[in-house]
């Protein structure tokens, strides 16, 4: 009886691994995946473009994760099932194109060393924590799209619909020019430090 | 749960502009921070919004996330716990105060009459409700000669004898059987998505978005996409009928599966089926899309696509052999076989296509005595008497994907008629017949009987 009302709390994802671990409770495990399925489900339509590979990604993520998380050690659970959700449709699309797998299962459930790709870039922290000296240099550095861009978005804070209309560009190229002023942008930064 | 709605909330809320500016731009350097979000901003991009929701429903579903569902009788478990024993109670202070209980037994023997059963079925679940309505079902000259007679201590008790009437009674019986329901079909939940795994994992090729489940009255019921029945290993029957370029029938055509399609290999064991008397055959195939091969000597080979459950018309291009000369040398003392090998004989195959528009017929979903017969019973003749029947020949010209392209009829059938019956034939499906398992455009005479409408 006291179960039910305990049951109700939130606890954070991390939590929801540890006690599924204990348990093997696949429905403790289907709460937390639950929370980021429809992310997922975003990812796979944008990977396979097809609802129904998507519907059936978005399970067989659930399988397989039921279980590698036995096993793997995940210290955030967000950023490693999105990497797991892209891995497997990479995967699929690579099974359609070669007819073959060719993924070993440490590459897929990637370690810390995929973890770390989702670390924030450094234009995305808050406005406190941006180097901004550092950050203005290079974007001076940057070519003449990408830091109207990126000026736009970060500095004067417009919508992508918005810099799109002012710059009479597409709003995917918008969006393309952010993120390779935001890839330029980490190489300048991370030569500086060095 | 309150996490995982507000991300696809906020999704659709900022793909369909429904957003102003500034939570617009927030949302957007969440993005920018947060890859996962910007992949799955995406991938919703390209889809239509409406789907996404029912579709996430049936997911969550999947993977046997039911807390939505569980909460209510998670509740109701509560109040049967704390009820219980309550009725228990009351039921134990009926047996103590028999002799009190008798007193007011004169006022209330007709209604309980009404329902004798009413005791013994009472239950936690019912007492809920019998708590509640209370309140709202004052039976005020019960309640006051019943409160004279019974001690304060007895008041319980009163509630208990004012129920049955026929109102509340049937509002308590309709609860139970809601209630019930509830648990019950939550149990049938359980066991569709048990059966739904365990079939993924059995059986090659199949995958789990195959597999729907739906819970009837009292059963579960498993489909998978594309496939006819569990019982029948999985596999879809599918008709058709071969003809030759005249539109002649042709049995005894062996019609195979050619190719292994979509995982099932056909590891030798190539299934055929020949054609009867007028044609038509049945083949069995994993699922739509499977290529069938036919074959009958004197024709060329053909193959043909199979994506509904009946085919429609196959027409098989004839080959012709021909004896062309013959040269007959006889030697006086010649073996038999000799003479055999001296007789040349030169095929020549035709590679000239012949096809008339003959054996090219469409033909309707559920076939055309079906349709016609659908059709005569719909429509009556305008202008003509009742007893008399109006023939009307339609040519109807399909197109390659099965779509009604125009009708032809005799001028001296009524306009509007016409228009009547085209639009008819539109809302069927037809299929286009095949060569070599490509759909053409064809067409066919329709001959209905219209009974006349009266003048």
């Amino acid at each position: 009886m006291i179960s039910v009302f305990t049951k109700n709390k939130i606890e954070n994802d991390e939590q929801i691994i540890k006690k599924y671990k204990n348990t093997n409770n696949l429905d403790v495990l289907g709460d937390l995946y639950g929370r980021y399925m429809d992310l997922v489900f975003g990812v796979c339509l944008k990977y396979l473009k097809n609802k129904d590979d998507s519907q059936d990604a978005v399970i067989q993520i659930f399988e397989k994760i039921a279980v590698s998380l036995k096993t793997v050690e995940v210290d955030n659970f967000k950023p490693w099932i999105y990497v797991v959700a892209k891995n497997y449709c990479l995967m699929e699309l690579r099974k359609i194109k070669h007819n073959q797998v060719s993924m070993d299962d440490d590459d897929f459930y990637g370690g810390k060393f995929m973890e770390s790709t989702f670390e924030l870039h450094p234009i995305d922290a808050s406005d406190e924590e941006r180097n901004e000296i550092a950050l203005k240099k290079c974007i001076e550095k940057l070519k003449l799209a990408q830091k109207q861009s990126i000026e736009l978005f970060y500095f004067e804070q417009l919508t992508y619909q918005k810099i799109s209309d002012k710059m009479q560009i597409d709003v995917k190229k918008v969006k393309s020019y952010i993120q390779n002023a935001k890839r330029n942008l980490k190489l300048c930064l991370d030569g500086n430090g060095k | 749960m309150e996490n995982n709605d507000k991300h696809i909330k906020e999704i659709l809320n900022y793909l369909g502009n429904k957003m102003p500016d500034k939570d617009r731009y927030a949302f957007e350097r969440r993005m920018e921070a947060d890859p996962f979000l910007m992949d799955a901003v995406d991938g919703y991009q390209n889809m239509p919004i409406d789907e996404v929701e029912n579709i996430l429903l049936q997911l969550h579903a999947k993977i046997g996330n039911k807390h939505k569902a569980r909460i209510v009788p998670m509740w109701m478990r509560v109040a049967a716990g704390i009820l219980l024993p309550l009725g228990v109670g009351i039921l134990l202070l009926i047996d103590q105060n028999n002799e009190k209980a008798n007193l007011v037994s004169d006022k209330i023997e007709i209604v309980k009459e009404k329902e004798p059963l009413f005791r013994s079925e009472v239950n936690a679940e019912s007492e809920e409700d019998i708590v509640e309505l209370e309140e709202m079902d004052i039976d005020s000259d019960i309640q006051d000669d019943v409160e004279k007679l019974v001690p304060q201590h007895k008041k319980i008790f009163t509630r208990q004898l004012r129920i049955p009437k026929q109102v509340t009674s049937k509002v308590v019986v309709e609860d139970k059987r809601y209630k019930q329901d509830v648990n019950k079909s939550l149990r049938y939940e359980d066991t569709a998505v048990r059966v739904e795994r365990a079939l993924v994992g059995r059986i090659e090729g199949v995958k789990v978005s195959d597999v729907t489940s739906r819970i009837n009255d009292r059963a579960v019921e498993v489909k998978m996409r594309g496939m006819a029945s569990l019982r029948d290993s999985f596999s879809m029957a599918f008709r058709g009928r071969v003809v030759d370029e005249q539109g002649i029938p042709l049995p005894g055509v062996i019609v195979s599966k050619s190719v292994a399609v979509g995982g099932y290999s056909q590891s030798g064991n190539k299934q055929g089926v020949i054609t009867d008397f007028d044609g038509n055959f049945e083949i069995k195939a994993p699922q739509a899309g499977a290529v069938l091969q036919l074959s009958f000597i004197g024709f060329k080979d053909q193959i043909a696509v199979v994506n509904h459950d009946s085919i429609g018309n196959l027409v098989m291009e004839s080959q012709q052999l021909a004896l062309d000369e013959m040269v007959v040398v006889g030697y006086g003392s010649q073996k038999k076989e000799k003479l055999a090998k001296d007789t040349s004989r030169k095929s020549r195959v035709s590679d000239h296509m012949l096809i008339s528009d003959a054996g090219l017929i469409p033909e309707p979903v559920g076939g055309i005595k079906k349709l016609v017969r659908k059709i005569e019973r719909e429509f009556k003749y305008p202008g003509i008497s009742k007893k008399d029947d109006k023939v009307v020949e339609v040519k109807v010209i399909v197109s390659k994907i099965g779509k009604v392209l125009k009708i032809e009829t005799a001028s001296d059938i009524e306009a509007s008629f016409i228009l009547l019956l085209e639009e008819r034939l539109k809302t069927t499906k037809w299929l286009a017949p095949q060569i070599n398992g490509m759909p053409v455009e064809s067409s066919r005479n329709i001959t209905f009987e219209f009974a006349g409408a009266g003048k």
